[in-house]
Parts: structure tokens; C-alpha cells; sequence
């Protein structure tokens, strides 16, 4: 018996080293922020940068989005903005969990990075980026996570709003900043689509972690009083999507090189409407 | 709903031999990262029992709430004990209607198994389905399909593990739980709630019990943030 124990310890400990590079059991209890401080960082970073606005001479537009590339393994993310590059895409928007959260794995990305000038790009932090300290260097790279970006065109101008929710909550101030733009700028644009990593249902069995139902409600609330017509998040690893109202919900595919069913998602903007694909790598 | 609250109230008033009626009422206040500040809720609720036998209706006011309506919750189960194989269990169903906006509402069914075979222990698993759903004066204000009206998720893990200092019986006790559900609320399986509880029984038909709640977003899971805490306090009152 108590050799049969001494081997299951082993086995589980066996089984939990190689994990240990990914996640880091530290974050599992406490983050080394709160959501609020790195929300107030980002707001901090907006006040210094104000709004992004991209103006097309064009009607119809891609979005690329991607989320889960878990850099370590380049290949697929390299594949993913040659794409977007090809297909001529106004902007990606990469929805977390974008390293593992090492500082080499940030340096990694960030060389891989395109120039703003021939593809944009707006990144969101995941529970992953987080690990590990990983919040210093995703600010001291990308410098925010929360905040909002439009795209003009001649038909008229959307709405793009970056959540970060890497730590399974919005948290007040976040959740705040939301219902306040919603309520005072939504009007203003005609498509409003919504960014975060945490999938905010469950549409299939899994471990992944929602936010807490309190703040699903509160969130539901909005974006059917709102009109939001799409939220786009990742963190499940497998592709799944649902309507409620007039909101379409998207998790999509890892991009992430380790990712069997590996992929991202095309958003289609244009006059009559948005429409989406995934694309399998 | 109503019918089931009559029968209830009904069954109460006349309760037959070896009939238990029980009313349990509370208050809780607290915040959560969702809650706009402090919320205070009210809950009262009727258990009927009849030899192995449980049938309950409970509702839920929001008093100081961000949603806006009176009635903000109702919960509706039945239970019924047996023993397996000489291990005792009961089997629990449960309906939950939250109506959390004045457009939408959640609801759950679900069944569970639970055990107080050990004196110190409560536990219980079970599974959950749940549906988020547009009211019909929403479906009707943005126009919308039928097909798009709600949305679920089906077979959903619950569970709670209970530890306490005496035994179930005792006229004082003190417990933890770790815990996906409560009265009016089912979370994902992912998302514990920690219940630090006292109850004292004044006389043997009426107990006052106080309960402290934390919660942790992405705790065991992903990266921790604090969430929200509440304390409910009331009473059980055997009639």
C-alpha cells in the first residue's frame, strides 16, 4: 500500500513539473496586481495616447483576430500576420494569452511584431500573460489593455472596445468604464464590437474559467441595451458560438503552434453588416 | 410557480403526522466587483417535509439591488432521502429563476446527490443547466428571433464540501464550505464560493445561523482577483 502510494505521488508530481513552465501556482491564489491597478495603468497610457482612430476609403473591411498563440512557438503567429498582411486587414486585434508570461517569451513576440505602419495591431492581456510577473512587460510593451479603437469609413464608424479580463474579473473600475462608454458613445457609431480573452459562457463542458454569473448578467444587460452586435474572446482553446439578442458570442481556436484545432477568425465589416469566418491552420 | 407556493403555504397550515414545516428567512449585504456598491437582499422561504420526503419554495427581494426589480430571485426544490447499499443520500432537484434586468432572466434546473453520512461532513454533487434568456418585452423591443432569444449551457458541475467542528446535530456549530451554488445562484464549476458559517439553536425549534461569503474570480484556475464578499444572517423556524 505504501509503495503503491509512493508511486501515485510520483506520478502526480512527474505530471505537474513539465506544467510548471506554464502555469505558475502563485497567480492560482493571488495575481501580483489587482485588475484595477493595471486597468488605471491602461487608462494612464489612453490619457498619453488618445484614442486610436483609423480612417478607410474603403466600405467593407477585415478585422484579423487571433488569441491563445502562447508564444514560445512562433509559426502559426508568423502565418497569422503574413494573412493579415495579404489580405490587406485594417487592424488585428490579438485577445490574450498572447505569451506564456516569461519575459523571453515576450521579448520573442515583440520582435515579432509588425510595423504599426503596414499592419495595425491591439493587444489584450490573458490570465497566461500574467504568470510569472508578466504584467510588466506586457505594459512596457504594448502599454495597455483596456481601451477603445474606430474605424471610419465612408458608410460610417465603428466602435472597437479592449477588455482585460486576464484575471477572471473586470473588476469596478473596468466594469465602470464600460457601462460609461456604452451609454455615452455607443449612438455615436454604428457597429460596436467587444474584445476580451475570458469566454464568457460555457458552451461546451470544459476547465476553463467564465467570470463569476454576477458579472455575466451585468455584462448581458449591457450589451443587449446597447446593441453591442459582437463579443469576440478566446481562453477555451476550441471554437464555439451562440446569439443572444442582437449579439453574436465568439470563442475562438487557439493559434497557439501546441494547438491541434489551431486557428483564428476573419471579421467581415461592411454596410449591410458584420459577418465572420474561421480559418483552420 | 404560485401553485407551488399555495401547496406549500396549504400543506402548512395542516400539517399531517410525522409532518415537518419549516420557514427560513434572511438578509445579506455585501458587494461584489459587479454590485455598484452594497446590495441588500431578503429572502423567506417555506420547506415542507413528510417522512423521506422535502418540498420547498423560497423567494428572494432585492432590496438595495442594481437591477431594479422587487421579486429578483425564486428557488423551488425537492428532495427525497434513501439509503444506497446502507449509505444514506438524498436526492435533490432544483429549479432557480433569477430576474437579474428588467429585459432578461436566468434560469436553472438541475439534480444533485448529497451525503451527512459522517458526522462532520456535508457533500454534495450534482449537475446544472443553465439558461440565459430575453423577457418577452425585450425580445419585442429589439425585434429578435426566436432561435436568438436564449442561450444555455447544459450539464454544468456543481458541487459543495462542507467541513464542520461538531456534529450535524449539535446545538452549535461552526463550518466551512467550498461551494459553486447557492440559494439563488448555480456558478460554473470553475468558480468556488467560501462559506465560513455559524448556526446556534436558541430552543429546539428555532435556529439563527450567520454565514460570511468570499469570493475569488479565476481562483485554482487562472490568475486570482478579488470578486465580493457578503454576510447573511436569519432564521429557521420549525412551526
Amino acid at each position: 500500500m505504501k509503495y503503491r502510494l509512493t508511486c501515485l505521488c510520483l506520478l502526480i508530481t512527474l505530471a505537474i513539473l513539465p506544467a510548471c513552465e506554464k502555469f505558475e501556482f502563485r497567480g492560482f491564489i493571488s495575481s501580483y496586481e489587482t485588475v484595477n491597478e493595471r486597468f488605471n495603468q491602461s487608462m494612464t497610457w489612453n490619457r498619453a495616447h488618445p484614442v486610436r482612430e483609423v480612417f478607410l476609403t474603403e466600405n467593407n473591411y477585415l478585422i484579423y483576430t487571433m488569441g491563445d498563440s502562447h508564444v514560445g512557438g512562433t509559426k502559426n503567429l508568423n502565418t497569422f500576420f503574413q494573412a493579415a498582411r495579404d489580405d490587406g486587414a485594417a487592424a488585428t486585434v490579438m485577445v490574450g494569452d498572447l505569451t506564456t508570461g516569461h519575459q523571453a517569451d515576450y521579448e520573442t513576440f515583440a520582435s515579432l511584431l509588425p510595423d504599426q505602419e503596414t499592419l495595425l495591431t491591439f493587444p489584450l492581456v490573458g490570465n497566461h500573460d500574467l504568470y510569472f510577473d508578466g504584467w510588466k512587460q506586457y505594459y512596457s510593451i504594448f502599454g495597455f489593455s483596456t481601451y477603445a479603437f474606430v474605424i471610419h469609413t465612408p458608410a460610417g464608424s465603428d466602435l472597437f472596445l479592449c477588455l482585460d479580463s486576464g484575471g477572471g474579473t473586470l473588476g469596478t473600475d473596468q466594469l465602470a468604464w464600460l457601462k460609461n462608454i456604452l451609454e455615452t458613445r455607443r449612438e455615436n457609431y454604428r457597429f460596436c464590437m467587444v474584445f476580451t480573452h475570458n469566454n464568457i459562457f460555457r458552451l461546451r463542458p470544459t476547465t476553463s474559467t467564465n467570470p463569476f454569473v454576477e458579472e455575466i448578467r451585468v455584462l448581458l444587460d449591457l450589451f443587449l441595451r446597447h446593441r453591442v452586435e459582437m463579443v469576440v474572446t478566446a481562453h477555451d482553446h476550441k471554437r464555439n458560438t451562440d446569439n443572444l439578442g442582437q449579439t453574436t458570442h465568439i470563442i475562438m481556436d487557439a493559434l497557439s503552434d501546441d494547438c491541434p484545432n489551431a486557428g483564428y477568425l476573419k471579421i467581415y465589416i461592411q454596410p449591410g453588416g458584420v459577418d465572420f469566418d474561421f480559418i483552420d491552420l | 410557480m404560485m401553485k407551488t407556493l399555495f401547496a406549500l403555504a396549504f400543506f402548512s397550515l395542516f400539517p399531517g403526522a410525522g409532518a415537518q414545516v419549516l420557514v427560513r428567512s434572511y438578509f445579506e449585504a455585501g458587494s461584489n466587483n459587479a454590485s455598484e456598491g452594497t446590495f441588500l437582499m431578503h429572502s423567506t422561504g417555506l420547506e415542507y417535509g413528510l417522512n423521506q420526503y422535502v418540498l420547498a419554495a423560497h423567494m428572494e427581494f432585492g432590496m438595495i439591488s442594481n437591477p431594479g426589480n422587487v421579486l429578483t430571485g425564486v428557488h423551488v426544490h425537492g428532495s427525497r432521502s434513501f439509503p444506497v447499499q446502507g449509505f444514506p443520500v438524498d436526492v435533490k432537484g432544483h429549479y432557480i429563476l433569477n430576474r437579474f434586468s428588467d429585459l432578461m432572466r436566468e434560469t436553472n434546473w438541475g439534480l444533485a446527490v448529497n451525503t451527512k453520512k459522517w458526522d462532520h461532513f456535508f457533500l454534495e454533487l450534482g449537475t446544472n443547466f443553465k439558461t440565459y434568456a430575453l423577457n418577452r418585452h425585450a425580445r419585442e423591443i429589439y425585434d429578435t428571433e426566436p432561435a436568438d432569444s436564449r442561450l444555455r449551457e447544459n450539464f454544468n458541475l456543481i458541487y459543495t464540501f462542507s467541513g464542520y467542528l461538531k456534529p450535524h446535530n449539535h446545538q452549535w456549530n461552526i463550518g466551512l464550505s467550498c461551494t459553486n451554488t447557492d440559494e439563488y445562484m448555480i456558478n460554473q464549476s470553475t468558480n468556488p464560493l467560501f462559506n465560513l458559517q455559524i448556526k446556534y439553536l436558541i430552543r429546539p425549534e428555532l435556529t439563527v445561523f450567520l454565514d460570511s461569503w468570499y469570493k475569488s474570480a479565476g481562483i485554482f484556475n487562472i490568475s486570482a482577483n478579488y470578486f465580493g464578499y457578503f454576510f447573511r444572517t436569519g432564521i429557521k423556524w420549525e412551526l
